[in-house]
C-alpha cells in the first residue's frame, strides 16, 4: 500500500513524492516432505505462515555443529535428551529456542514469541509448545514439538 | 612452503551465494535467504557437495606436481618419475683408530684380521647405539707385538657406522615378471646396501651389483640395481631388463641384500666407542682392541624432507647425473653429501675475481660439529666424484666461506600517544624484528640484505612507529698477532662508499697501541688509512694502508696491535657500502648480522603521521 505525501516548496519545490511504507514479501519454500503434486508431479510448496513454521521446526531439530560451516546454527534441543529430570532446566531450553529463532528466523515477531516446555512424565517425553506471530502476514502460529525416546 | 593451485572456488559461502543468485532469477521459491528454511537446507547440501568436489579436485591437482604436492608419498613418486631418488635415513658415522699390544703373547700371528661388522656401543645422551665397521681390517706385527689396524686402503682411520645389520634374501622370478623386491624397513640406509646375486640357491659365488646412481655407463653386461623409496615409506629393489639396461638376476637365482637399519641424526655426537666383543688371537688368547676416537659421530640424517625433494629433484633432473655447469656441481655434491653440508655455492673459474679457466670453485658451509679431518675427507670425496661425473676435465677448487657481517643503526619516529607500550618495549620489539629478519634472510650463500624489506618490518612493529630509516655498514674481522707489525687484506662483497669530508668510511673496533686507545680509520676526503688516538682524535700512525672503494678492498699495511680492548681475539673492521640499500653477496660470501654492533633508537614525536 502506498501513501501520497506532499513536501514543502523549501524542500525542493516538489509537489509530491511517493513513499513506500510497506513491502509485500511472499514466503515460498519447498516442502521438505517432498510430496509430489498429483496433477503436475511437482513437489509441494509451503506458503506464508506454513513456510515459517517449517523453518522453525527445522531450526529446533538441528543441533549445534550439525550444519556445515555454521557451527552455531540450531537450537541444540537434542543436547537435553537423556538429561535427568531432576536437573531438568526449562529455562535453558526456552533460552536456546528463543536465541536460535532470534538469530536465524527473522520472520518471527520476537515480542510475540512464547516457548513453553513441559515434561510428560508418563511418556518420558519433553514437549515444547511454541507460539509466535509471523511478521509479514500477522498470522499466529502454534507449533508443538516433542522429544522422546524411540524405544 | 609450496604455493598451491586453486582450480575452483572452495569457499562454502560463495558457492552457496552463487546458488542463491540463481534462485533470485526464478519465481518458484523465495525463502532461500532464511537459514532455517527448507530451501536453505537443500542449498547447504548442494553447496557442501560442490565444496567437497572442489576440495578433491584441488588436492588431486596439487598432488600431481612437484611444486605443489603436500604429501611425502606424492613427492617421492613425482621425484622418482624424473629419476631423482630421495635420500633415505643416513647412518651417523664416526672415525676411530684401533690397536692392540700383544707383546706378552707368545706364538702370535704376524697378521690379525677383523671381519667386517665388528661392533661398538656408544652412548648419546642416555641411549646406547650400535656402531660397526664396514670392511675387513688388518693389523701387522711391528716386531714388538704392537698391531695397528688399517682399512683395505691401508688407512689407520677406520670409519664406523651406526645401525643394525639386516639381511633380506629373495629368490629371483622369471625375467618376464619384471619383479620388484620389497624391503619393508623404513629405517634402511640405502647407501649402506650391498646387493649380492647368486646364480642359484646352492652356490656360494656371487656377483656384487652396484647402484645405478654410481654408474657412468650402462650396457647389457652392467650389474646394476635401483633401490628407491616406495610411496608407503618402504624400499623396493629392481634390476635391469637383461638387455640394454643391465643384467637381470637369473630365474631361480638368490638375491641377498645387506644393509644397516639406522637411527639417523639421533646417533650423532657419540664420542666414546666401546668394542662389544673380543678378538681371538691364538687358541687360548682373546683380546679387546684399544679404540681411540678420531672424530665423533656425525652425518646421521632423517629421510629427505619434502621441501628438500621439491628443491633438489628438478635440479638433479637438469644435471642428468653429469657435472657440466656450476649448478650441476652444487646439485650432485649435495646429493652425495647432504647430511654433512649445510650450504654450497659453486661458480665457474671465469667468474672468479681472478679468472681461472678450466676450474670450478666451490665454497661449502659444513654442518655444525663436522671436524676438520672429516671436512678434508669429504672434499677428497667430492674431487673423486667430480672426476667420475665431470664431462670435461675441470679442476675443482675449494674456497672457505667468507663471512661479512652487517651492522644496522635503526632510527624510527615514535609517537607514544598511539600505543600503550613504553618506548623501551617498542625499541626491544624493533630489535627483535631486525634480528628475526637477519635469521630468516641471511646466513646462506646468495642471500642478499635489502634495507627496504627490513624497514617495512620495522614500520609494522606498532602503529606508534611512524617511519624509520637505517644506516648500514659491512664488517669483517681479523685476529692480529699482538705486538708485531702485520698486513691484513679484506675483500668486501660490494663497493665501498667513496671518501668524503664529513663521514669516515672505514672504522675499526678499539685496540691499544703504545698504551693509547686507538682505531684504524680512513682520513677524511682520502682513502688513506690511519691509526687514530681516540682521546686526542689525532693520528698517531699516518699511513697504515688504503682502501679501494670500487673494488671493495681494504689493505692494512704494517699495523701493530698491542692489545684488543674489550677482550676477544679479533678486531672488527667496519665499512660503509656505496649502496646501503642492498648488499648482495656473491660466490663465497655469506652475510650475517652483528647484533652487538647494531642499534635501534626511537625519536619521539607528537605527529600522528
Amino acid at each position: 500500500m502506498a501513501i501520497r505525501r506532499a513536501l514543502s516548496r523549501e524542500d525542493g519545490n516538489l509537489d509530491s513524492v511517493t513513499f513506500a511504507t510497506t513491502a509485500n514479501r511472499q514466503n515460498l519454500d519447498i516442502d521438505l516432505a517432498f510430496g509430489a503434486r498429483p496433477t503436475t508431479g511437482d513437489v509441494f510448496k509451503k506458503r506464508e505462515a506454513e513456510a515459517v513454521k517449517q523453518s522453525v521446526r527445522n531450526l529446533l531439530t538441528t543441533g549445534k555443529f550439525e550444519k556445515p560451516f555454521q557451527p552455531n546454527y540450531g537450537a541444540g534441543l537434542y543436547e537435553f535428551l537423556f538429561e535427568l529430570d531432576t536437573v531438568y532446566d526449562g529455562e535453558a531450553i526456552v533460552n536456546n529456542v528463543k536465541e536460535a529463532i532470534r538469530v536465524y528466523e527473522p520472520r518471527v515477531d520476537h515480542k510475540t514469541l512464547e516457548v513453553i516446555p513441559r515434561i510428560l512424565t508418563d511418556h518420558n517425553s519433553l514437549q515444547i509448545d511454541i507460539i509466535f506471530r509471523v511478521i509479514n502476514s500477522g498470522e499466529t502460529v502454534e507449533l508443538t514439538t516433542t522429544l522422546n525416546r524411540l524405544r | 612452503m609450496a604455493t598451491t593451485i586453486q582450480s575452483s572456488s572452495l569457499d562454502f559461502a560463495s558457492i552457496k551465494n552463487n546458488l542463491k543468485t540463481y534462485l533470485q532469477s526464478k519465481e518458484e521459491f523465495k525463502d532461500y535467504n532464511f537459514e532455517a528454511s527448507g530451501l536453505s537446507n537443500i542449498l547447504d547440501v548442494l553447496a557442501y557437495n560442490t565444496h567437497l568436489n572442489g576440495l578433491t579436485a584441488n588436492f588431486a591437482l596439487n598432488e600431481s606436481f612437484i611444486s605443489t604436492a603436500q604429501l611425502r608419498s606424492s613427492l617421492v613418486q613425482l621425484s622418482e618419475a624424473i629419476g631423482y631418488i630421495p635420500d633415505s635415513k643416513t647412518a651417523s658415522s664416526g672415525i676411530v683408530k684401533m690397536a692392540m699390544n700383544l707383546s706378552n703373547v707368545v706364538d702370535r700371528e704376524n697378521t690379525i684380521s677383523i671381519a667386517t661388522g665388528y661392533k661398538f656401543t656408544a652412548k648419546v645422551d642416555t641411549r646406547n647405539y650400535t656402531f660397526q665397521t664396514q670392511e675387513t681390517l688388518t693389523a701387522t706385527d711391528d716386531g714388538a707385538g704392537y698391531y695397528q689396524f688399517k682399512t683395505l686402503d691401508g688407512d689407520e682411520k677406520i670409519p664406523v657406522k651406526e645401525g643394525q645389520a639386516k639381511v633380506r634374501t629373495f629368490i629371483a622370478g622369471d625375467n618376464e615378471e619384471n619383479a620388484l623386491y620389497i624391503i619393508p624397513d623404513k629405517n634402511m640406509d640405502i647407501n649402506t646396501a650391498i646387493v649380492k646375486v647368486f646364480e642359484n640357491t646352492s652356490t656360494t659365488s656371487f656377483d656384487t651389483y652396484t647402484s645405478i646412481e654410481k654408474a657412468t655407463t650402462i650396457s647389457e653386461q652392467s650389474t646394476l640395481y635401483i633401490l628407491k623409496e616406495m610411496p608407503n615409506g618402504y624400499y623396493e629393489l629392481s634390476f635391469g631388463n637383461g638387455t640394454t639396461l643391465g643384467k637381470t638376476p637369473p630365474a631361480g637365482g638368490k638375491i641377498v641384500v645387506e644393509y644397516l637399519a639406522v637411527n639417523g641424526a639421533a646417533a650423532d655426537n657419540a664420542l666414546v666407542f666401546e668394542p662389544t666383543s673380543t678378538i681371538k688371537i691364538t687358541e687360548n688368547v682373546n683380546r679387546t682392541p684399544v679404540v681411540t676416537t678420531y672424530t665423533k659421530s656425525v652425518g646421521g640424517g632423517e629421510k629427505e624432507s619434502i621441501e628438500s625433494m621439491r628443491k633438489n629433484a628438478p635440479f638433479q633432473y637438469a644435471t642428468q647425473n653429469r657435472m657440466v655447469t656450476f649448478a650441476d656441481y652444487e646439485s650432485l655434491i649435495l646429493r652425495n653429501y647432504s647430511t654433512l653440508i649445510k650450504d654450497i655455492s659453486s661458480w665457474g673459474g671465469e667468474d672468479n675475481l681472478k679468472p681461472e679457466f678450466g676450474v670450478i670453485f666451490s665454497s661449502i658451509v659444513f654442518e655444525n660439529g663436522i671436524s676438520e679431518a672429516r671436512q678434508a675427507v669429504t672434499k677428497t670425496g667430492i674431487q673423486d666424484l667430480a672426476a667420475q661425473l665431470g664431462v670435461a676435465t675441470f679442476d675443482i677448487k675449494f674456497t672457505d666461506p667468507v663471512k661479512t657481517f652487517v651492522e644496522t643503526e635503526i632510527f624510527f619516529r615514535f609517537n607514544p600517544a598511539l600505543t600503550t607500550l613504553s618506548v623501551n618495549t617498542i625499541q626491544e620489539n624493533v630489535r627483535n624484528v631486525v634480528n628475526r629478519y637477519f635469521e630468516d634472510n641471511t646466513g646462506k650463500f646468495n642471500l642478499a640484505f635489502r634495507r627496504s624489506n627490513l624497514l617495512t618490518l620495522v614500520d609494522d612493529v606498532s602503529p606508534a612507529v611512524l617511519s624509520s630509516r637505517a644506516e648500514v655498514k659491512m664488517q669483517q674481522r681479523f685476529a692480529p698477532s699482538l705486538l708485531v707489525e702485520q698486513d691484513h687484506n679484506f675483500k668486501f662483497p660490494v663497493e665501498i662508499a667513496s671518501p668524503d669530508d664529513v663521514n669516515f668510511r672505514i672504522t675499526s673496533s678499539t685496540f691499544t697501541f703504545k698504551g693509547q686507545s686507538c682505531q684504524v680509520r680512513n682520513q677524511l676526503k682520502s682513502n688513506k688509512l690511519q691509526v687514530v688516538n681516540l682521546s686526542t682524535n689525532k693520528p698517531i700512525v699516518d699511513n697504515v694502508g688504503s682502501y679501494n672503494a670500487a673494488a671493495g678492498e681494504v689493505n692494512i699495511v704494517g699495523l701493530q696491535v698491542d692489545a684488543i680492548v674489550g677482550g676477544g681475539n679479533s678486531i672488527k673492521l667496519s665499512v660503509v657500502p656505496a649502496n646501503q640499500s642492498v648488499i648482495r653477496p656473491q660466490r663465497e660470501y655469506i652475510l650475517e648480522h652483528d647484533q652487538a654492533r647494531s642499534t635501534a633508537r626511537a625519536v619521539d614525536t607528537d605527529a600522528d603521521y
